[in-house]
């Protein structure tokens, strides 16, 4: 079963790779390269916190996009190419076909994060001619931001489960949004009343909660998330992304392939 | 299609592809001259900082630095066209440090440049301590900041008091530098004192880590080094004027009296002068912007006011 859901998870790795996925490193690592330079020269003392801040938003933002933009396509693409119909004539089950991509998708999402991270950390070494105990903190920000793609490529293959690949990205990419104002949406609840407020609290319970997985401005400055509160956010993407993905096989095993 | 027709085709492409880029950089920039001026820079499109940071989606801290750029480069664009007019400044600035309150440098830059006099700064001294003591709540641990806050109060607002009391509670912060003592204490005692203002500005000299506000404290010693010389060169000039009856024609005609021992020069080596007024002066005025005339207690405007 786990060699299984290893061997497609692998192969997803290779197709994500083959279909030139990590190219995104280029444009990172002319970004890292630019900010180092530029902003010495136009701004005043943030050369350190603009390239943190900088490299951790371009490891967040390409990140979500290829989680969304592949992720879309993991179940879509099988069915149009009809490799799917080859895989599922094999001892392989549903869930483990979905199991495997997403495995796939979430291990090319953590080397890229990795290769970004040693990325960041050039470019430090670049500016300040040394790294700092507080540089330590990037790794907690960096783990997290992994975390709110694995939960992205969760939800992105839970709607491609169901609706046309163009949809499923306008559904992913709004839950993006709003996942983002998540303690906002748990501020209105507390303000609202009656029904009101079990639907507005009910709507920021399934959104995923990506406010509470960003770290970015703190660790520019320093300070990192502590251990406690890693377990946490781990936990909780661990039981979004089970929960989502269980939504998404559920949908799957119902769909009619003929 | 041969192998020849698809090379000329692939270096056809090639030369259209460079003459486009060309011609895209050509038309661009005769566009932009063309056009009417736009003001766009000194806009702020969205000035809410509440609304900008919802509008980050978490990238707030990215997004605030790209607002401490643009407030260091608008005070440098408009202090190089020697404007007087900053007003985007403090704007900018509160963006800033709402997105990322924990951009100390936003608070203690920004507050300097907001409070020195026009043109070398928004000459907005009330908004620069509003500025700090946000960046003291957001960073209570930060005794940089309650130096700032009492250099402001010290050398902008002449609230000597205040200053005292910032400096000796930015002096109670494990690591704060021992020097907040003495300034504290010399604050409390000999606030208005120019010896005061020269150690201020040489701690500051001496402890800024960025070059922006290293030339400014440059700049505030040398005027302040001149402005200690030509307080001087006054006093010998009114008593020149008073023995002789006339004033003297130039700053050599006090050295034959006695009055100097030798020319005097300016703290960038060139000698002072005597302007159209009588009065003694220094040969590149631009060379000393935070230097200050008392024209109550100058003695060679008080001997000319009178009948």
């Amino acid at each position: 079963m786990i060699r299984r859901v290893l061997y497609i998870a692998h192969n997803t790795f290779r197709e994500a790779v083959r279909d030139r996925v990590l190219y995104n490193l280029v444009i990172f690592a002319l970004l890292m390269i630019g900010a180092a330079i530029l902003f010495g020269q136009i701004s005043v003392g943030i050369e350190r916190i603009v390239i943190i801040n900088l490299g951790l938003s371009a490891m967040s933002i390409f990140g979500a996009l290829i989680a969304m933009f592949i992720g879309i396509g993991l179940v879509s693409k099988e069915i149009e190419k009809r490799t799917l119909y080859t895989l599922l004539a094999h001892p392989v089950r549903r869930w483990e076909f979905i199991a495997g991509k997403f495995a796939g998708l979430a291990g090319t999402l953590a080397v890229n994060a990795c290769l970004m991270g040693m990325g960041v950390y050039a470019a430090l070494w670049y500016v300040a001619h040394r790294l700092t105990s507080g540089d330590v903190s990037l790794l907690g920000a960096m783990y997290c931001i992994v975390l709110q793609l694995v939960i992205i490529t969760a939800v992105a293959l839970l709607f491609s489960s169901f609706a046309s690949p163009v949809m499923a990205a306008v559904y992913t990419f709004a839950l993006f949004v709003i996942g983002s104002f998540d303690q906002d949406l748990h501020a209105f609840a507390g303000l609202a009343h009656g029904a009101t407020r079990w639907l507005a609290m009910a709507a920021a319970y399934a959104v995923p909660n990506f406010a509470s997985l960003n770290f970015i401005s703190s660790a520019a400055h320093g300070i990192g998330a502590g251990p406690k509160l890693l377990a946490l956010n781990s936990a909780y993407a661990a039981v979004y992304c089970v929960t989502a993905l269980a939504g998404a096989t559920a949908v799957f095993e119902r769909r009619n392939l003929k | 299609m041969s192998r020849v027709h698809r090379g000329r085709v692939g270096i056809a492409c090639r030369v259209a592809i460079v003459l486009g880029l060309a011609g895209v950089i050509v038309f661009s920039r005769a566009a932009a001259s063309a056009a009417p001026h736009s003001d766009a820079e000194n806009v702020l499109i969205v000035s809410s900082p509440r609304v900008i940071h919802r509008l980050c989606l978490g990238y707030s801290g990215l997004i605030a630095d790209l607002y401490w750029t643009r407030a260091v480069q608008y005070f440098g664009r408009t202090h190089a066209e020697r404007g007087t007019g900053y007003r985007l400044l403090a704007p900018i600035l509160t963006i800033a440090t709402e997105l990322d309150p924990k951009l100390t440098i936003a608070y203690e830059y920004g507050a300097v440049f907001l409070a020195q006099k026009p043109p070398e700064g928004a000459g907005e001294p009330e908004s620069a301590v509003a500025l700090i003591r946000r960046g003291i709540e957001q960073n209570p641990g930060n005794w940089r900041l309650y130096y700032t806050l009492g250099f402001i109060y010290g050398m902008e607002l002449k609230d000597y008091g205040s200053a005292a009391e910032a400096f000796a509670q930015g002096a109670q912060i494990p690591g704060a530098h021992p020097w907040m003592r003495v300034l504290s204490a010399s604050m409390a005692e000999h606030g208005g004192d120019p010896e005061t203002a020269h150690y201020m500005w040489t701690q500051m000299y001496q402890s800024a880590t960025e070059d922006m506000l290293r030339n400014n404290a440059e700049q505030h010693l040398r005027s302040a080094e001149a402005q200690v010389d030509l307080s001087r060169l006054q006093h010998m000039i009114a008593a020149y004027r008073a023995e002789t009856g006339h004033p003297p024609a130039s700053l050599a005609a006090l050295v034959r009296p006695g009055y100097l021992y030798r020319l005097p020069k300016d703290p960038t080596g060139q000698y002072y002068r005597i302007d159209a007024h009588g009065r003694a002066t220094v040969q590149h005025p631009g060379d000393f912007p935070f230097l200050e005339i008392d024209e109550k207690t100058d003695p060679v405007l008080a001997m000319a006011r009178k009948p």
